[in-house]
């Protein structure tokens, strides 16, 4: 019995080491962008052409923003580019395996009535599948709108995670003379001016949930904090303590502003209601205690205070007031910024006479640079998706609005030339 | 100033003296002596074993014949067959044609041959046909025995060339089998340089690079892909999705694999983890 | 030989020149050897002979034997000129000769002339070898930079600059130095041991052309 066990045994090990397989390691895919075919949407009755080419235009800026794609190129596409290919059997995908694409991008329009109807489909060229599919319906003239959205819609299928393109950019611009409060689409297209105070209006911060807009503003001569509903145009002055009232930020679920105020001496970190009125003093030290920032759960801020000697980046828990030391290294560092995902922490530090951008993790570690071309870069902030990052660029006395990707890669300008352009702040998704 | 005198002046004033011309000659053949030695030298003492040749793949591409251009390359194998092939038939073959031919020969024409020279031609056609017949048989049986010895000799070459056949001569030295004296591409480098090039996938599609996945791939001797399957999925849909994207894309390798089978595919991120 | 078979075309030029150098350069050095060797051992025998035979119709007819030695030639010019002179001057009375220092001033100067005539012969062809060991290094040098520049001037173009991409033009182009020292050394060596043993015969026939001289004027003078 006991003989045939021992023989059983033997064959057990002998027979998977007779039919191994062959183990092969590969460690990091071929190449880390995604072969995706964006064709020009067709009309599907007699609308016109600007249409697509607007269409065109966003949808390629935003693709190419996420860093996710590898465009192919036009010129090689074959005779299905031209077909209108609303369902998955109506597409000829051996064309486009052809070209190596992994996805393409296809849609159509029409006008019916007054309405301005888009469909748009993103397919998989491998598996043949649709991977998304929307149909838009807006007034003409929200072809961009409509495009941003379904670039989201395509970073969702792609990646599981909504894209940033179809919110708004907050920030202040001296085109009118004065520094007041713009709005802008996330490839700076559309910019709006939403506040006249002839005065100088400083640090927005968009609300979580509303419409609404917080900032400070030197209108009746004192730093007051200000909020202002977006579309109807409605303002209140939210603190109007003597001394600083600056730095105002939504708490995650938009009930509470945290903000930095002085009253009149020393600055501090406090909790506001949204009514004005204070909840808590998150800090009480000597030292100046600026910038606040909360973390996506809401239990921490994280804020600049010089109580070290130089300003260095502290975390206050909000429960316990515990304060925490963040960053150690450098002279300066300033405007902190919490990630959505809470996993990173945006700061600025003056490095060789300019400042550059930096990220750490809450817990200290991992802390690198991103930014290292030329000119000072300021007010970092984070895409709701978490994935960018704005900030403004003050470059041989010109100021403006740019956006990176988190890992350092991917700048670019968004705001026009003519503006000093400052303060940026990106909105939750925009419906 | 004596004749021996001018003699020497002219010896003087040329270019080059008699004696010398030689002295030359022999500065010479030392000259060519020398590298002879050296080389001789340097081979004698430490004959360098042959390099292998590496074939380093730079664009994740196989090179299709990795020994292309070299003269002692792909046709070893084909010569080693012809050789044999000329060696056997050479041997045995004519011995067989000169024996059928002896035989037929004898048995028809010294007979037959006496007998048809004179009359045959206008008056006796029956003899004539006879012979014919005779001739005629003779032909076919030694064509049948030269078909048989025929096939003998084409089933023992075949023995021969299935014997010469079992080791892959234009396997190269990595695999089993392989007889080659350079290291080619394997047939795990050929999919692994594939199924990288079409895997496809973005960092800024996961929410950590810490994936990892595993698919068994069976892949045919003509490069085709049987069958396929995940082992272990890595929880991540999209990290999954871009894997079952690549595996599809490599269905077909597109040239033959010199060992077919089961290859275990482990697919991860650490070399982007380590930027 | 294949790093001299894979260099440049540059430095190709430069081992042909070499070799020629080389070649050349070994070929003067057996022949020197050989002839300066002769030389001397000759001249010894025939200052042997020549303090023997004391006589100088007896020595004018023995000196045929050699060949090689530059004192035979001084020997057979002065002996010549000698007889020239008893020749042309008083066939019939030699003795007189002796009040007539003139003669003896002749007697001299072919002395002189083929002094410096046999100098000049020992001399012939160590140019050369002065030339090569002085040249034969630089034009190896030459080469080897002009190797170096052609293998730096590739690695810019290649773009990798890995020890195995630069070794082998370096090597090849060190070659060049090598052969040129190679070259170099022997004919420096053999310069200056022919430049020696010359000085010796050069000392030698001095000595020869006084003793000549005296003889010949004691012989006037008796």
């Amino acid at each position: 019995m006991r003989r045939i066990q021992s023989l059983l045994l033997v064959v057990a090990l002998l027979v998977p080491l007779s039919a191994q397989a062959v183990r092969i390691e590969i460690s990091a895919p071929g190449e880390q962008t995604i072969p995706l075919a964006l064709t020009r949407f067709l009309p599907m009755d007699d609308a016109s052409k600007s249409v697509a080419t607007e269409i065109d235009q966003v949808l390629n800026a935003d693709l190419d923003l996420s860093g996710l794609f590898e465009l192919a190129d036009r010129a090689a596409f074959l005779s299905d580019a031209e077909k209108l290919g609303l369902h998955s059997t109506q597409v000829d995908f051996a064309q486009w395996r052809l070209l190596g694409v992994d996805a393409v991008v296809k849609g159509g329009y029409r006008l019916e009535g007054d309405q301005l109807v888009v469909e748009a489909r993103l397919y998989d060229v491998i598996t043949q599948r649709l991977l998304t599919g929307r149909r838009y319906v807006g007034s003409p003239g929200d072809e961009r709108r409509i495009a941003h959205s379904f670039a989201d819609q395509i970073m969702l299928a792609l990646t599981g995670k909504k894209g940033p393109f179809n919110s708004r950019l907050a920030y202040i611009s001296t085109r009118s003379g004065h520094k007041e409060l713009y709005l802008m689409e996330v490839d700076g297209h559309n910019p709006i001016r939403l506040t006249d105070h002839r005065s100088i209006v400083l640090d927005p911060d968009f609300s979580p949930v509303r419409k609404e807009i917080t900032f400070t503003s030197y209108k009746h001569a004192n730093p007051d904090l200000y909020r202002k509903e977006i579309y109807t145009g409605r303002e209140a002055r939210l603190s109007q303590r003597p001394g600083l009232n600056t730095g105002g930020r939504y708490s995650p679920d938009g009930s509470e502003v945290v903000v930095t105020l002085s009253k009149g001496n020393n600055s501090d970190i406090y909790l506001l209601g949204t009514d004005g009125t204070i909840h808590k003093r998150l800090t009480k030290h000597w030292g100046i205690d600026v910038a606040p920032s909360w973390s996506p759960d809401g239990d921490r801020v994280a804020f600049v205070s010089d109580r070290r000697g130089n300003p260095h980046l502290f975390i206050v828990d909000i429960a316990s007031l515990k304060v925490v030391r963040l960053t150690f290294e450098g002279k300066y560092n300033a405007t902190p910024d919490w990630s959505p995902t809470g996993d990173w922490i945006v700061f600025t530090r003056r490095t060789e006479g300019q400042f550059d951008i930096f990220m750490i993790r809450p817990d200290g570690s991992g802390e690198h640079r991103l930014t290292f071309g030329p000119g000072t870069k300021e007010h970092p902030r984070f895409s709701p998706d978490g994935r960018f990052l704005v900030y403004s660029l003050d470059l041989n006395g010109e100021k403006s609005i740019h956006v990176i990707r988190t890992d350092g890669t991917g700048d670019r300008r968004l705001s026009a030339p003519g503006g000093n352009d400052t303060h940026p702040a990106w909105s939750g998704h925009w419906q | 100033m004596s004749e021996y005198y001018r003699h020497r002046l002219r010896q003087l004033q040329s270019l080059l003296e008699p004696g010398l011309r030689r002295m030359l000659f022999i500065s010479f053949l030392l000259h060519l002596i020398v590298p002879v030695i050296l080389s001789g030298v340097l081979i004698a003492t430490h004959r360098t074993p042959k390099v292998p040749v590496y074939r380093v793949n730079l664009v994740n591409k196989p090179v299709k014949n990795p020994r292309a251009g070299r003269p002692d390359a792909a046709p070893t194998k084909k010569k080693k067959k012809k050789v044999v092939k000329k060696k056997v038939a050479a041997k045995t073959i004519p011995l067989k044609k000169k024996k059928t031919a002896k035989k037929s020969v004898a048995k028809k024409t010294t007979p037959v041959v006496k007998k048809k020279k004179p009359p045959v031609k206008k008056v006796k056609l029956d003899k004539t046909a006879e012979t014919d017949l005779q001739k005629r048989i003779a032909e076919m049986q030694a064509r049948a025995e030269r078909q048989k010895k025929l096939d003998r000799i084409k089933a023992a070459l075949a023995a021969q060339r299935a014997e010469l056949g079992k080791p892959d001569v234009q396997a190269p030295v990595g695999e089993p089998d392989g007889k080659g004296d350079e290291i080619g591409i394997s047939s795990i480098t050929k999919i692994k340089g594939i199924i990288t090039e079409n895997w496809r996938l973005s960092q800024y599609q996961l929410p950590s690079l810490e994936l990892q996945a595993e698919v068994k791939v069976i892949y045919s001797k003509e490069g085709k892909m049987r069958s396929w399957e995940f082992i272990d999925k890595s929880g991540n849909s999209f990290f999954d999705e871009s894997l079952r994207k690549a595996i599809v894309k490599s269905k077909d390798i597109g040239e033959t694999l010199p060992v077919a089978g089961t290859f275990e595919i482990v697919f991860n991120l650490k070399d982007l983890q380590n930027r | 030989m294949d790093l001299v078979l894979q260099a440049g075309p540059i430095v190709k030029l430069v081992l042909l020149v070499l070799l020629y150098f080389s070649l050349v350069s070994w070929g003067i050095i057996f022949y020197k050897f050989k002839t300066i060797q002769q030389a001397i051992r000759e001249s010894e025998r025939f200052l042997d002979f020549f303090w023997e035979k004391k006589r100088f119709d007896v020595i004018g007819q023995g000196v045929k034997d050699f060949t090689q030695t530059p004192l035979a030639i001084l020997f057979r010019e002065g002996y010549h000129e000698l007889l020239q002179l008893k020749k042309q001057n008083r066939p019939e009375a030699a003795r007189e000769l002796s009040a007539d220092l003139g003669g003896l001033g002749n007697v001299s100067r072919a002395l002189r002339r083929a002094t410096t005539q046999e100098t000049q012969r020992l001399e012939k062809y160590l140019t050369f070898l002065a030339t090569t060991g002085s040249t034969a290094p630089f034009i190896g040098l030459f080469g080897t930079v002009w190797g170096i520049m052609d293998a730096f001037h590739g690695i810019g173009q290649t773009g990798s600059a890995s020890l195995a991409v630069v070794a082998p033009g370096i090597s090849e182009a060190l070659v060049a130095t090598a052969i040129g020292l190679a070259a170099a050394i022997p004919a420096v060596m053999g310069y200056n041991h022919f430049l020696n043993k010359v000085n010796l015969l050069i000392g030698e026939m001095d000595n020869f052309s006084q003793e000549f001289l005296n003889i010949v004027e004691r012989m006037e003078r008796s």
